[in-house]
């Protein structure tokens, strides 16, 4: 008689990456494609010093280097903001609703494995792997980005916000929690997948909806500056004379552009004023939206495991 | 137990209990809830009313002295045979027997690199019941385990799992529509028929309770009538003596165990029989 002896918990990890072993390369080649394309960014990006003349002056050459350069970021960071959320919204729901429509996770639990130590496995192996793999890709973004030309890019767009800061990878997250438990709610993998898309989708556009009132806003007064252009933009217009911050007043349609005294006197307004996030305020959001999310995420999985418990003894 | 809230319950009032060590076979027709009862039993549901004890314990504290084999045959086509026992070795640490997965899996032919998706629907069989009699369980719930076999593989998996089961004293539930497969292996019945249990007990004992009688009257009191008809030479009852039964009047026989399961199928209004052990009083709880 052979009796093999393996720890419990390292069996369970180790049969789960053996099952998912296509899907566990293909995310890694995934990442070493995305994290070769950034260096070739990074390449690309120190090309227009090199001209050594600016873009404003004779520079043809750099100017068009630098907007070559400035839309591949721009893409780059659309592909780093929302192919590792899509990926593993449609990995927790592939993963284990297959399992469940095949009748597979069946055999783990009949097998010596609870379902809820199943589903940690399940759930564990994934996460470390995409969350590796984002944190990576939004690290190298962040570096090619900030290393390369200034392209005037506002560091608070949604895409560059989400590839270059913390937020990204627990998005992710968040996306394979969302996919978890669709599969389990449906018990299919395409109505899972669907389910969890469309989750992603939604925490994504609420993220952008409440990203800026996650931190108390500023107030700057005087007339709108180029530095403006560089912060996140909450609210514009103009203080009246007994103090009220009227929101929306502005001097685009005044007969002579250019006058800001007569534009305020003309609304009976004494200043501008605007509501925005500096750059100081960038860290702290982004370290409260990863909370939140994180939180959101946890959550999620907790009613995962909540579902499972219900059918299961 | 009930899937879905508006679906008639598929078990319901099916309590009994059954004594360890026994080869028991799980008989009934298409839908009576044979695969439900087991997937209770092996913590693969959890029961919508009532309990379910397994090994003294609930099902999910007994997960891993469980065996159990569904009706599927629940495996990832992606593995290979030895891959697939590779998983079982992993997963019950400790209890795993290798050459007894072995033996069960390959058999004469089977080769250890095939992929599962390759595999024919006995061949599926075979690496699942490796599986569930690789894990050295204390209760083996095997889910129409013969269903898809050839003739010879059936003999000699049937051999394999009563070695098995004898070698250990493992307790064994095989479900079945067709009492001739596991005929002769099992000393023990449980008959399910819409969701309840007809007959439960010791093969012998429930066969010893039950006579037919022939005689020129209709009426077979005191003894309870399971199925009467008409014949030509007068009336004919399979019935349950209660007390001694008139030999001069009736001409006795013995039915056979595949007639006696018919009647019961057959006539739902039967009350059920619990011989012995098989009894739920006084816990009222489903143990194995």
């Amino acid at each position: 008689m052979t009796t093999l002896s393996y720890s419990p918990r390292h069996g369970l990890i180790r049969a789960v990456l053996r099952l998912h072993r296509v899907p566990l390369w293909v995310w890694t080649m995934m990442v070493i494609a995305g994290a070769s394309g950034l260096v070739w960014l990074h390449q690309l990006g120190q090309e227009p010093a090199l001209y050594g003349e600016s873009c404003g002056a004779t520079g043809l050459l750099q100017c068009a280097t630098e907007l070559r350069y400035g839309s591949t970021e721009l893409r780059s960071a659309q592909l780093v903001a929302w192919l590792p959320c899509g990926i593993a919204a449609c990995a927790g729901a592939a993963l284990i609703g297959r399992e469940l429509e095949h009748g597979t996770a069946a055999l783990a639990w009949s097998q010596s494995v609870s379902p809820a130590r199943w589903l940690a496995a399940k759930l564990a192996v994934p996460a470390v792997a995409l969350l590796g793999g984002t944190a990576a890709l939004t690290l190298m973004f962040r570096w090619v980005w900030v290393s390369g030309p200034d392209g005037g890019v506002n560091r608070w767009n949604s895409e560059y916000f989400h590839a270059a800061g913390s937020v990204g990878p627990v998005y992710v997250l968040l996306g394979l929690a969302l996919g978890a438990l669709a599969a389990l709610l449906t018990r299919r993998t395409l109505p899972a997948t669907g389910l969890a898309l469309t989750g992603m989708a939604l925490a994504y556009t609420l993220g952008d909806q409440a990203r800026s009132s996650l931190w108390p806003a500023s107030e700057v007064r005087g007339p709108w500056g180029p530095a403006l252009n560089q912060v996140d933009q909450l609210e514009a217009g103009m203080i009246t004379k007994s103090g009220e911050h009227v929101s929306g007043l502005a001097c685009g349609d005044q007969a002579v552009p250019g006058d800001l005294a007569a534009c305020l006197s003309n609304h009976g307004a004494v200043d501008f004023y605007a509501k925005v996030h500096p750059t100081s305020h960038y860290w702290p959001i982004q370290l409260v939206e990863t909370g939140v999310v994180l939180t959101l995420a946890t959550a999620v999985v907790a009613a995962a495991f909540w579902v499972l418990r219900r059918s299961l003894p | 137990m009930r899937y879905g809230r508006r679906r008639d319950p598929v078990l319901r009032d099916c309590s009994f209990r059954l004594p360890a060590g026994r080869i028991c076979a799980l008989i009934g027709p298409n839908g009576a809830g044979k695969s439900t009862l087991l997937a209770l039993a092996a913590g693969m549901l959890r029961p919508t009313q009532g309990t379910v004890r397994a090994l003294g314990a609930s099902p999910a504290e007994s997960r891993s002295r469980i065996g159990y084999a569904a009706q599927t045959r629940p495996l990832y086509p992606q593995l290979t045979v030895a891959a697939t026992l590779r998983l079982g070795a992993e997963l019950n640490p400790g209890r795993w027997d290798q050459e007894v997965a072995e033996r069960v899996a390959f058999g004469t032919d089977l080769d250890p690199s095939a992929r599962i998706r390759t595999l024919s629907g006995g061949q599926r069989t075979r690496v699942a019941l490796a599986l569930a009699l690789g894990k050295r369980a204390e209760l083996l719930l095997l889910d129409e385990p013969m269903a898809d076999l050839d003739p010879v593989a059936r003999h000699q998996l049937m051999g394999a799992l009563l070695a098995v089961a004898v070698e250990h004293g493992t307790s064994v539930v095989m479900s079945s529509h067709v009492l001739a497969e596991l005929e002769g292996a099992c000393d023990h019945l449980l008959l399910l028929g819409r969701g309840q249990i007809r007959l439960a007990g010791d093969s012998e004992d429930v066969l010893t309770a039950h006579a037919r009688l022939t005689g020129a009257s209709p009426d077979f009191a005191p003894h309870t009538v399971v199925e009467s008809g008409t014949t030509g030479r007068g009336h004919t009852a399979l019935v349950r003596p209660q007390g001694p039964v008139d030999a001069t009047t009736w001409l006795v026989e013995q039915p056979s165990m595949e007639e006696l399961i018919l009647a019961h199928l057959r006539n739902p209004g039967a009350p059920a029989l619990f011989t012995g052990s098989a009894s739920p009083a006084p816990s009222q709880e489903a143990a194995a």
